[in-house]
């Protein structure tokens, strides 16, 4: 315990003048009797002489003594002082989802902020305190500061976000604090909704506030996708997830466009953890909207509705070059591939041999046997043998392609004092390396999806070889993503999928709370990095005309189970959730002064109490 | 000539009560009388006209007092005898210190002065009084002895020109009194006794004096039930000494407990000297004081 206002004991002075008044007697009340026979008696009574008498007779002293004291111990400002004496104390805020669940009527981020507030009111005027919020990604509120103003407007920012957490975000972010200024221990406020964080190595003293109850219900929505069903249909899946004590009853209503097309009921004894599955008409594009609708046990409203945008179901439509004869021959072994050969449309795939072809539109292209024309200053070609020497394995395109002892006919060289790494600031990502050049290149343009195998598959013995068939069979379900045909994932809340545009051009998005953000496209005509951090209806316009139209939702098995972790585990080291609330410096005067406003009533009622009568 | 209207004295009690006091009696518990001949029977034998008993005549006897009837019929003398017939004293003693003045206890002194003084004068006793007040007077203040029941507008006036102030304590005023007092008889004293003295002492002198002390305590309601709070200093107002009180409210009940001691001693002391105890309050009602409790208690009949 220390004193903000030790200079205030020079009022203890005052006892002096007290006591020398009380015994005075300035305040006695002259009363004339007529007679002091009896009360002498009475004072010579061994009652009235016993020591607790004699205590009585002075208690109005020692009342007025202790009612004095407590008033100068409450002018010296008393602090309690609490758990942490650092002068910096980082504070990290869990602000996912979960920490929307409503519990007596208010949130659990709302409860955070009040005690946050009355963590700030009461810290040391000297500690500095950071805020760091967290859901996804971790936000640094403010740095170290013991301005009150600075720290009441960084925990008014702090809002619950549509997102799972990750503390590992949080944590590296703390950590980033160092910079700023020593600390040995972070507070961490959060309901226990996260993961573990291995990989971490725990440079400090973590201590967690657990907020809200462990024993919430809620049932939402984890996840939701669709696959091809047949050639005009979907099927629908949607996965729940409800918290291990969930007892209640939910519905689950599927609407396309705005029509109800099904309906699921989960109860109570259902597996915690249910997948259900719906088909869909595909033969038109289509907004699927899933709507979970609960009763009060559900804690969680975000992850109640989830959004699922299908392209209408239909045959691929491929184009193969005319001179690639074994490409075609491959691709026409595979069922729902409808070739054309009018370079007016539209084609999921498009496999091309020459620059002259490059004017077809394709969703995913495969260009083969020639260099492009960006690259021709850093690659040519030579007549002689050369092999390949190495693959990325984990490329969709190349998964189970094996490509040893592949021979070519070609050789491709990078020309002089040129590198590999010149093609990778060319925006190409090298798929297959030769001996002294890439042979096969990625590039993503404007949603467009471009391959680049610079040697011809006639001049290689890869026709012969079983990577071959697999090869195009991956191109053609790449192909297949790439256009939507294949499958369909609701889109998450967090940062929304890459949108085509036109280049450079600014846009405007308009998000699910009626605010909206302004971006602009980059070189490739793509709008990257848009925020998703509420679910709902996010709408790209450009100069007040509408583009597209884009959902995301929760979709978070962690934040619908509302699980609570009690032990973090660190590397090397764990940390257990405690339920005690943090010690924060606790100012004692106006305990003080409650206590001695009660003596003083005591004093007053116990020599009141009867209305004193003068005789006359 | 005498001006009768300067005489008339106004009556401190209503006529309606005097006129039920001059049909009352004083009723001692002892014999207490002078030799001088009054209305109260003597233990001894007399000449009244009081028959008391029967005894053979003895050679040298009054032949007057033989009862001729018997005489005649057992032809043997046998004398008459009779009570003999004293009168009685009552002194009634007045406190008129200072410690009187305190809730009308000297009025309600006043007013019962006058009772017993009627009482005593319609009965044919020998009636005086004195007022206790000044310590310096060597006799206090009195009136009487005298009876007869035209000296009773003197009597009146004597109490009604009482004045109350004075530091005389209540032993000193009774042991000046009974050096003027002679005879026999009954002292009403009327008084708060709230004395440091020996009031054993001055009972004794009263009755060795021949005078049954009856007590008759007058406090008022204040004395009887004290409400007071936190601290006073309490200031006696006949010798002016003070006395600090804390916490005067938690003592209330000790104070009670002594008042009761006090009050059962001035009852004892009475009784044990042929007297009687009665405390009372200043605001009670006279008429039940007299014609109730007084009675009840054996004072008057």
């Amino acid at each position: 315990m220390s004193f903000n206002i030790p200079s205030a004991a020079w009022f203890f002075f005052l006892f002096i003048p007290l006591i020398a008044f009380y015994f005075l007697k300035l305040r006695r009340q002259r009363v004339e009797i007529p007679s002091l026979v009896l009360w002498q008696q009475v004072l010579q009574d061994s009652r009235v002489n016993s020591p607790f008498q004699k205590f009585k007779r002075n208690l109005l002293l020692l009342l007025q003594l202790l009612l004095l004291t407590l008033l100068i111990l409450a002018a010296m400002d008393p602090i309690m002082n609490g758990n942490s004496t650092d002068t910096k104390l980082p504070i990290i805020v869990d602000c996912s989802a979960s920490m929307g669940v409503l519990e007596d009527g208010e949130t659990r981020l709302s409860k955070v902020k009040k005690k946050l507030r009355d963590l700030i009111k009461n810290k040391d005027s000297d500690q500095e305190i950071a805020i760091v919020s967290f859901a996804k990604n971790a936000q640094k509120l403010c740095s170290f500061t013991n301005n009150y103003q600075i720290l009441n407007k960084a925990i008014d920012d702090l809002k619950v976000v549509d997102l799972e957490s990750n503390l590992e975000a949080a944590l590296k972010v703390t950590q980033a604090l160092t910079k700023s200024g020593k600390f040995g221990e972070v507070l961490l406020f959060s309901d226990g909704n996260f993961n573990d964080v291995p990989t971490f190595d725990l440079s400090f003293r973590l201590n967690v506030q657990r907020i809200g109850n462990s024993d919430m219900q809620n049932i939402g929505i984890s996840r939701l996708s669709a696959t091809r069903a047949g050639p005009d249909g979907w099927m629908v899946f949607v996965q729940l997830n409800a918290s291990e004590n969930y007892q209640g009853t939910a519905t689950l209503e599927i609407y396309q466009n705005s029509t109800k097309v099904a309906q699921d009921t989960f109860t109570a004894a259902s597996p915690k953890q249910q997948r259900l599955s719906f088909k869909v008409d595909g033969s038109q594009s289509s907004l699927m909207k899933v709507i979970l609708k609960t009763g009060d046990e559900d804690s969680l409203e975000a992850d109640n509705t989830a959004w699922l945008n299908l392209s209408m179901a239909r045959p691929m439509k491929a184009y193969v070059s005319a001179n690639l004869g074994s490409i075609r021959s491959v691709l026409s072994n595979i069922p729902g591939l409808e070739f054309s050969n009018d370079p007016a449309t539209r084609f999921d795939l498009a496999v091309i041999s020459s620059e002259e072809e490059q004017a077809i539109s394709a969703t995913t292209r495969l260009s083969v046997g020639y260099i492009p024309s960006d690259l021709k200053s850093l690659v040519e070609k030579e007549s002689e043998q050369s092999t390949i020497i190495d693959w990325n394995r984990s490329n969709e395109l190349l998964q189970h392609v094996t490509l040893d002892d592949v021979l070519l006919m070609e050789f491709y060289k990078m020309t002089a004092k040129n590198r590999p790494m010149e093609v990778e600031k060319k925006s190409y990502e090298i798929l297959i390396t030769g001996e002294k050049a890439p042979l096969f290149l990625k590039k993503k343009i404007a949603g467009q999806t471009d391959y680049f195998c610079l040697f011809n598959f006639d001049q290689s013995t890869i026709p012969y070889k079983v990577a071959f068939p697999i090869l195009l069979t991956n191109l053609v379900n790449e192909s297949l993503r790439n256009a939507g045909l294949a499958e369909k994932e609701a889109s998450e809340t967090g940062f929304l999928a890459d949108i085509n545009a036109m280049e450079n051009t600014p846009y405007s998005v308009l998000l699910p709370d009626e605010s909206s953000v302004e971006l602009i496209s980059d070189s490739t005509g793509i709008l990257s990095g848009i925020a998703a951090s509420q679910i709902g209806e996010y709408t790209i316009s450009n100069q007040g005309k509408e583009i597209v139209k884009v959902h995301a939702s929760l979709l978070s098995q962690l934040e619908s189970s509302l699980s609570t972790l009690d032990t973090i585990n660190f590397n090397e080291t764990s940390v257990t959730a405690t339920g005690q609330e943090a010690m924060t410096d606790q100012p004692l005067w106006k305990y003080l002064a409650a206590i001695a406003f009660i003596f003083l009533i005591l004093e007053w009622w116990f020599y009141q109490k009867r209305p004193g009568k003068i005789l006359t | 000539m005498v001006c009768w209207k300067s005489l008339k004295t106004k009556m401190l009690l209503p006529p309606k009560t005097c006129g039920r006091l001059e049909r009352m009696r004083f009723n001692p518990r002892q014999r207490l009388t002078s030799r001088s001949r009054g209305d109260h029977l003597s233990g001894r034998g007399g000449n009244s006209t009081e028959f008391s008993d029967y005894r053979d005549y003895s050679p040298g006897d009054d032949m007057r007092f033989i009862d001729w009837n018997i005489f005649s019929r057992l032809q043997k003398p046998y004398l008459k005898l009779f009570h003999l017939e004293e009168e009685m004293n009552v002194v009634i003693i007045i406190d008129a210190s200072s410690s009187m003045k305190f809730g009308s206890k000297f009025d309600c002194t006043c007013k019962l002065a006058e009772a017993f003084t009627t009482i005593g004068l319609y009965s044919n006793e020998k009636i005086s009084i004195y007022t206790i007040n000044d310590e310096n007077a060597s006799i206090p203040r009195h009136i009487g002895p005298a009876s007869g029941r035209f000296n009773n507008s003197k009597f009146n006036r004597f109490i009604g020109e009482s004045t109350c102030g004075g530091s005389q304590t209540l032993e000193d005023g009774i042991e000046k009194i009974l050096k003027k007092h002679n005879g026999r008889g009954m002292a009403i004293i009327l008084s708060d006794f709230l004395t440091a003295g020996d009031l054993q002492k001055s009972f004794n002198l009263l009755f060795s004096k021949g005078l049954a002390p009856y007590a008759l305590q007058i406090l008022s309601p204040e004395e009887l039930n004290p409400e007071l709070s936190g601290d006073a200093r309490f200031v006696d107002c006949e010798t002016k000494v003070t006395l600090d009180i804390s916490a005067a409210g938690q003592l209330t009940e000790i104070y009670l407990e002594y008042l009761h001691t006090l009050q059962q001693n001035i009852s004892d002391w009475a009784r044990n000297r042929s007297g009687l105890y009665v405390s009372c309050s200043s605001d009670c009602d006279i008429d039940a004081l007299l014609f109730d409790t007084l009675v009840r208690r054996g004072w008057i009949k």
